[in-house]
């Protein structure tokens, strides 16, 4: 494997909370190439998207990265100084969010926003200057009247829209990597096509790398190459995801698939028993032992490596360890 | 659909696994049970008033002390008798204005009154004037707030008769009031509660109306829950954290109108007392007998600051979020 | 098909919202939140409601609870117009027809336990005569949800999401309810929570014979929980039939979008859908004349801005479209 555009590398994100510690980042690696689009894919408190604060350096207190290291071009972010880091984010990295009411400041035309991110980094270019370019972003997105639209205020904007300007003021700069997080959960069905369909087609023309956040397989399945399942604050399985859903193999992930009603068959929904655990009182052993159907005793007791399953797909369960010869009491 | 088949051959891998492994299903249960078990014991216990108070005393350390100041205060005042030893009215002119000793720790007034007695006593009036009408002001306050938030039509009459009487110098309101009814300490109560209503109100329509939008009260309502219950059950315990704040914050603005009062002489009459008025007597001799007025001023200060560390403490461990 | 026996009935239901200026004056404006709804829920079936925001599914759901007051229109429940019913005839209404909400986090009071939540409408409508004999209603109900019972003097605030949607499951059930209004019940939660609330509405449905109206825009979670599902757009019923007859062939081009538009869980069938539908949904305040869909169709005709397309039947389904055709 070459460099990776992106090399995240054991990351661990503490929050030091009242009641104890919670690791949210457990020794996390993920690996984006340049133009490739990744998929995270977990339920809510999984990680994830702290994994997208370490990244961008958006953490609030009190959580913490205390290890691991965050290479990106070869740099090390987490050892850059901030003005450094700064200069990098929304410039050559950037971030969409979940909700584009909140993202926007309500008291600011949309354009004056967009305009704002780019001369923050472009500091060569002119008012007006940058002023075209928002407009020829805004046009790219496929926000209509974009000049008419550079004047209005978030609120005079539907959510698609809203979103649309969001990705708008992410790829004003061009960067090299995307970050989306949960992009779509709060756009209607048919307005989350038209966005998922525009993010592809920028990501293809303009060969930006997409780290996609999201609980929603389907979108993985339509809009990623390879995805990182993520459960507890780890990666349990990761690969392509041609592979992952031909051959699923960690019984969390099998579990996430199965549970998604898929318009065909009206079979009992597959149910995966329990619930999270706290973060603040993990189980013994694999942290997916209690809801497994599967668990064995070694389950309960030590915590599964990733194992590579085949080249590329690697599974954190003990049913994919390699054997050491013939174990025989 | 991520194949079926696949979900056998996994668990046939397991099947096999697990023959390997000697684990039997019951021994899986069991270790389940016992990490549910578990899981069960890290839940926080049920909360009592007891539980959240002691963890306020142990997490709020300035709520604590405040606690125990106005308890100290409280104890003082309510047992100043026995606690001093100078007759408050008394008047010795050959003891007037001398500064603080060991016979009088808080000097003596310019017709030699012990300062110290004087604000034992005075204590009295003044934590009644605060305690009182603040509470009936906003029982008031609560009430009507929170009928002119839910019930809709009657919110122009009350909103606008509390936009009245917040308009009116509320002094000049209290002044009203005192010489219709003339001056005594019951009437210093009525005064005060019929100004002091209207902020509690307006505070409380706010609340209401945002609760009022909130999912749990229309779950109420779908329930056939009848008005005046969904306002005494789900929405007055959710404005609770603020009228703790607000009631800690109202008291010394009742203290100075009682001090305000007693300055245009309607309020407490001489030779009684009250630190509100003892501070504004003082006024005269601020400069050749500055304790005169420290001392009641630091009386209301302290019992001001405590009051509002401990509403904030108390709010806190109020708020189940927050928990 | 047997004649099958209706639980409840709109009529020309609609809701309008009137616009007001800044002086409180009322605007010639109105938002038509829902317009002219009729439809039918048999007993013992599930009826979705499908469609974006501000399609008015959740107006009408909340409608049948007479939280909202339609502006027109009637709802027959058990042949008796609950639009018409006094306070008092309501309370027997409100006994027979209730609601789980969106949002297990706001459908809760925060300072309520667990056990004062579910014995909410048990007191309410002065059930039983004790403490204990609620007491041991509330622990049945937590049982039967599937939430510990030892957990009754908790906050709500102390459960997970899945947890507060089984408390709000348990509370609707305590009546014992003929009619469940479930809007949105599980948009809020994640995957693998969702899954097992949707089967343990199920099975509630099997045991105690429930019939509901399902508020989803979640497609998968419609076809998998429902027997007849009904479109909206605009306030408007697009498409009302069998859930299997309009998954396999919808007959307004909307329902065909729709479901085209969700993220297929296929790789393989690639990023090469069908057509993405363009275009934002109009507002409500001054809708489209005609076929409110019209102006994001991309087979509107002339006809479609003249004249307004009625629901038609198609065998066992109606639709809404000038050139549906089976």
């Amino acid at each position: 494997m070459g460099e990776a555009l992106l090399q995240i590398r054991d990351l661990h994100t503490n929050f030091y909370t009242r009641e104890g510690l919670v690791r949210a980042v457990d020794g996390v690696s993920i690996d984006i190439e340049a133009g490739e689009s990744v998929g995270i894919v977990g339920e809510s408190g999984c990680g994830k998207s702290m994994t997208a604060m370490s990244l961008m350096g958006l953490l609030k207190r009190p959580g913490k990265v205390d290890e691991g290291r965050i290479l990106f071009d070869g740099q090390d972010l987490t050892a850059m100084a901030s003005g450094e880091r700064r200069r990098l984010m929304g410039n050559r990295i950037s971030m969409i969010f979940q909700e584009p009411m909140t993202s926007l400041n309500p008291v600011t035309t949309v354009g004056r926003q967009v305009r704002e991110a780019l001369l923050l980094h472009r500091k060569d270019m002119s008012r007006a200057q940058a002023r075209d370019r928002v407009i020829e972003v805004f046009q790219l997105v496929g926000i209509p009247d974009a000049a008419k639209r550079y004047g209005e205020y978030p609120h005079q904007l539907s959510g698609g829209l809203r979103q649309r300007v969001m990705i708008a003021m992410a790829m004003v700069c061009d960067p090299a990597l995307l970050i989306a997080d949960e992009p779509t959960t709060a756009l209607d069905v048919t307005i989350e096509a038209q966005i998922l369909h525009l993010m592809k087609q920028l990501q293809e023309e303009r060969g930006t790398a997409v780290m996609m956040i999201t609980h929603n397989l389907g979108v993985v399945a339509q809009f990623c190459t390879r995805l990182y399942v993520m459960y507890a604050g780890k990666v349990m399985e990761s690969g392509t995801v041609r592979e992952i859903f031909k051959n699923v193999c960690h019984p969390y992930t099998e579990g996430l698939m199965r549970s998604v009603p898929d318009m065909k068959s009206r079979e009992r929904l597959y149910n995966i028993r329990g619930m999270v655990p706290s973060m603040l009182h993990l189980p013994r052993g694999c942290r997916f032992c209690p809801r497994c159907p599967y668990s064995m005793a070694r389950c309960f007791e030590r915590e599964p490596d990733l194992y590579e399953q085949s080249p590329g797909h690697f599974v954190r369960c003990f049913l994919f360890e390699p054997e050491k010869g013939e174990e025989k009491p | 659909m991520a194949s079926f088949e696949q979900a056998a051959s996994l668990a046939a891998r397991a099947a096999v696994a697990s023959v390997k492994e000697r684990f039997s299903p019951e021994e899986r249960t069991a270790a389940i049970e016992q990490i549910e078990e578990e899981e069960l014991k890290y839940l926080p216990a049920p909360d009592t008033i007891k539980t959240k108070l002691l963890t306020m005393c142990r997490e709020n350390r300035a709520a604590a002390v405040s606690a125990a100041v106005l308890a100290v205060m409280a104890f003082a005042i309510i047992f100043a008798d026995k606690l001093t030893v100078y007759d408050p009215n008394a008047v010795n002119l050959m003891e007037r204005l001398l500064p603080p000793s060991g016979a009088h720790w808080c000097g003596t007034d310019d017709l030699g009154r012990d300062v110290f007695t004087r604000i034992l006593y005075g204590g009295r009036v003044s934590l009644l004037v605060g305690v009182i009408p603040t509470t009936i002001s906003m029982v008031i306050g609560v009430i009507l707030g929170m009928i002119s938030g839910y019930i809709r039509r009657t919110e122009a009459v009350i909103m606008r008769l509390a936009d009245i009487v917040l308009a009116f110098p509320s002094i000049v309101l209290a002044m009203v009031v005192m010489y219709t009814l003339g001056a005594t300490t019951t009437n210093i109560f009525i005064a005060l509660s019929m100004i002091g209503w209207a902020k509690t109100a307006r505070v409380v329509r706010s609340q209401t109306l945002s609760l009022r939008e909130q999912e749990f009260v229309e779950a109420a309502r779908g329930m056939g829950v009848r008005k005046w219950t969904i306002m005494f059950r789900h929405i007055l315990p959710n404005c609770l954290p603020s009228l703790i704040v607000l009631f800690t914050l109202n008291i010394p603005d009742a203290i100075l109108s009682e001090a305000n009062l007693s300055f245009l002489g309607v309020g407490t009459q001489p030779p009684d007392s009250s630190w509100g008025l003892m501070v504004s007597q003082a006024r005269t001799f601020a400069q050749s007998s500055p304790w005169m007025l420290i001392f009641p001023s630091l009386a209301i200060l302290i019992m001001v600051l405590s009051l509002n560390f401990l509403g904030d403490g108390l709010r806190d461990v109020m708020d189940p979020h927050t928990r | 098909m047997s004649e099958r026996e209706i639980l409840l009935e709109t009529r020309n239901l609609t809701k309008e919202y009137q616009l007001k200026n800044n002086f409180g004056v009322r605007k010639r404006q109105a938002v038509h939140a829902v317009s002219d709804v009729s439809l039918e829920i048999y007993k013992g079936e599930t009826l979705s409601l499908v469609g974006e925001s501000g399609c008015g599914k959740s107006t009408l759901g909340r409608m049948m609870m007479r939280l909202i007051e339609p502006t027109g229109g009637e709802i027959l429940f058990e042949g008796q117009d609950i639009t018409a019913c006094s306070e008092r005839e309501m309370n027997q209404v409100y006994q027979k027809i209730q609601m789980i909400f969106q949002d297990p986090y706001a459908s809760l009071n925060p300072r309520m336990k667990v056990r004062q939540l579910i014995a909410e409408p048990l007191v309410t409508h002065k059930v039983y005569g004790t403490k204990e004999e609620t007491e041991k209603r509330v622990k049945e109900l937590m049982h039967m949800v599937g939430i510990r019972p030892e957990l009754i003097d908790r906050y709500p605030h102390q459960f997970s999401g899945g947890q507060r949607q089984r408390i709000g499951i348990a509370r609707a059930l305590a009546l014992n309810p003929k009619l469940m209004v479930c809007d949105e019940p599980v948009s809020a939660l994640d995957v693998s929570i969702q899954s097992q609330i949707l089967n343990l509405l199920k099975d509630l449905q099997q045991e105690f014979n429930l019939t509901y109206l399902f508020i989803s825009h979640d497609l998968g979670v419609v076809h998998y929980i429902s027997d007849r599902i009904c479109v909206m757009f605009l306030g408007k019923v697009c498409e009302i039939g069998d859930t299997d007859e309009i998954y396999e062939n919808p007959l307004h081009p909307y329902t065909r979008f729709l479901l085209q538009a969700v993220p297929s869980m296929d790789p393989e069938k690639g990023q090469k859908r069908g057509q993405i539908l363009t275009g934002e949904i109009p507002s409500a305040v001054n809708p489209p004349s005609g076929c409110r869909f019209r102006t994001r169709c991309p087979y509107a005709k002339p006809l479609c801005a003249e004249e307004e397309p009625k629901l038609r039947s198609f065998g066992n389904r109606k639709a809404a479209c000038h050139f549906a055709a089976l």
